[in-house]
């Protein structure tokens, strides 16, 4: 009887701490998903930037994501350049979210519409040697699930 | 396209950094895996890429990921293989109700404590392409695990194994594995079925023919194998071959019923025959290419996946401790006290909840698993990486601690004065 006792509350307890701790989680919400790769609908003029010139042109944007923190690579023909950043503080009933990241003289503002699966943004980039804001638009080409563990892209 | 030169190099690379500091490791009375775990992180951006960003780029150009990835996985495939082989259900036979409850406990208590911390986790470093329920049982999985390689490994150095100690631990690491290995399974089934990869039916409906076709069909059918075995004398080229044929053929099916292909290598080690020579033979053949070629580049390969730069700032390190304390407490703890309320005295206690808290390889195998089907971030995998590292570094000394080997032999009159002194660390998987 002991053994029984034991064994039901040993095991029966931590089992249902699980289905409630399930149960709880459903009305959670985390950070809309925007990792993956993303190509620009039209090659964007880098001639007023050298630091994306010095890529050879930017052939896409990769967004390695954990949370609301981001790693943006640039990469071009030549080669990449890494950024660092994150999805910018949630605007209650904003339909639109805010990425903002920087690095290697760099910085990057996009905006993606919607709160989940979205995959089309907005992005514009600054530099500090750069003439103007680079502009463009991108879709994502990859789910974010196989964004996962590509941040040396 | 890479050349094969590239990875020639990489090879011979990862081969001397993970000798190197896994011999380091064992100097300082370590298991050997845990120093090759550290090299992987090494030679990742980590440590190599944030030295010498040039080198570590040259070194590991991102378009030679992929071949090195798929060397990587075959060593995994023949390492589970290795891990099924190791288990025996008869392990399980005969070690009374305290073996089964803390069995249960050690795998329910991290579970549950692992789904609770995802609570917390899920907002913070998760994202709405994951599920709650995916995440949260993923995690319970992934603080369920125990090596039980290694677990057995320190077992016979310390002369534990005919020990209550010892066959208590070996049970339940046993049971731990094969029940993590099922959820694992189901959590990989759910994920791909909610990406629309296989109709969940299919799934599920495939594995429950798959197993039932495994037990009843494939394992009286492989007596075959033994047989063989027997009246040749040894573990011949052919023999070899129709093995690693087999684990080939039921990764492929279990990669294709949308479950992983490593739970096909681990099932077909589970039910190959249990004759002693047998499984000794088959082992000594396929562990020592696995372990000194194929394994590290596991290693390297996840090492190249953790950034510890990801873990950026306190509140980040903070979650990462939040993440081993519950580790520890979930495996240590639960395991502990359910050994204490089967019987056994706190020191013995206190013993198996020191081993079932290692994790080693295993846990790395699930979580590159986790980041593969993207159920877990990049931060997130660093983080539980770092929680490997930790509750594997911690086994041995923690063991020292609670249950001296000098006390143990002073306790056991039949323990011999090998048993005094620990033994050099375990070269084989964990």
């Amino acid at each position: 009887m002991k053994t029984i006792v034991t064994y039901t509350l040993m095991v029966g307890v931590p089992l249902a701490g699980v289905g409630a701790a399930l149960r709880a989680g459903r009305t959670l919400e985390a950070p809309p998903a925007i990792g993956g790769a993303w190509t620009p609908t039209a090659a964007p003029d880098v001639s007023a930037c050298p630091a994306l010139a010095r890529l050879g042109g930017l052939r896409d944007v990769w967004i390695a994501q954990s949370g609301a923190a981001l790693t943006l690579v640039l990469r071009g023909k030549q080669g990449s350049t890494r950024l660092t950043g994150g999805l910018e503080p949630d605007t209650p009933g904003a339909v639109v979210r805010s990425v903002r990241a920087a690095g290697d003289g760099l910085t990057l503002r996009a905006s993606v519409p919607g709160s989940r699966a979205s995959d089309s943004m907005r992005v514009s980039l600054e530099g500090a040697d750069c003439a103007g804001t680079t502009a463009f638009s991108a879709f994502r080409v990859q789910a974010p699930s196989a964004g996962r563990g590509e941040a040396r892209r | 396209m890479m050349s094969l030169s590239t990875l020639l190099l990489q090879i011979a690379v990862i081969i001397i950094c993970s000798r190197a500091i896994g011999l380091l490791f064992r100097r300082i009375g370590q298991p050997q895996v845990v120093g090759e775990m550290a090299a992987g992180i090494v030679l990742g951006p980590s440590v190599l890429g944030a030295l010498a960003p040039e080198l570590s780029a040259s070194l590991f150009p991102a378009a030679s990921l992929g071949p090195l990835n798929a060397l990587s996985q075959v060593g995994l495939i023949a390492f589970m293989f290795l891990v099924g082989l190791e288990l025996d259900p008869r392990q399980m036979r005969g070690r009374g109700h305290t073996a089964v409850l803390t069995s249960h406990v050690s795998i329910v208590v991290p579970f549950c404590l692992g789904t609770v911390l995802a609570l917390f986790l899920y907002p913070r470093l998760s994202d709405d392409s994951v599920t709650f329920t995916n995440f949260a049982l993923f995690i319970g999985t992934a603080m369920s695990i125990t090596a039980f390689p290694v677990l057995a490994r320190i077992l016979t150095e310390r002369q534990l194994l005919r020990h209550p100690v010892g066959a208590v631990a070996l049970a339940s690491a046993a049971v731990d594995d094969v029940t993590a290995w099922c959820i694992l399974a189901a959590v990989v089934a759910a994920v791909r079925a909610s990406e629309a990869v296989l109709p969940l039916w299919v799934t599920i409906g495939g594995s429950v023919l798959y197993v039932g076709l495994m037990l009843l069909v494939a394992r009286p059918a492989l007596s075959i194998l033994e047989r063989r075995f027997r009246a040749a004398g040894r573990v011949t080229q052919d023999l070899l071959g129709v093995t690693l044929l087999l684990v080939l053929a039921s990764a492929w099916t279990t990669e294709h019923l949308g479950i992983h292909a490593l739970f096909g290598a681990f099932m077909v080690g589970a039910i190959l025959p249990r004759e002693p020579g047998f499984v000794h033979a088959v082992t000594e053949r396929v562990e020592d290419l696995v372990v000194v070629l194929l394994l590290p580049l596991f290693f390297a390969f996840s090492g190249l996946r953790t950034s510890i730069a990801l873990v950026d700032g306190p509140a980040a390190w903070l979650m990462t401790a939040l993440i081993i304390v519950v580790a520890v407490a979930g495996k240590f703890g639960g395991s502990m006290v359910a050994a204490r309320a089967g019987g056994m005295r706190w020191r013995e206690a206190g013993a198996i909840g020191a081993l079932m808290n290692t994790r080693g390889l295993m846990e790395l195998v699930v979580l590159n698993i986790g980041l593969d089907i993207g159920v877990i971030s990049p931060a997130l995998f660093t983080m539980m990486v770092l929680m490997a590292l930790v509750t594997t570094l911690m086994a041995r000394p923690l063991l020292e601690l609670i249950y001296p080997a000098r006390q143990f032999a002073q306790e056991t009159p039949g323990a011999s004065a090998a048993g005094l002194t620990p033994a050099p660390a375990a070269t084989g998987p964990a």
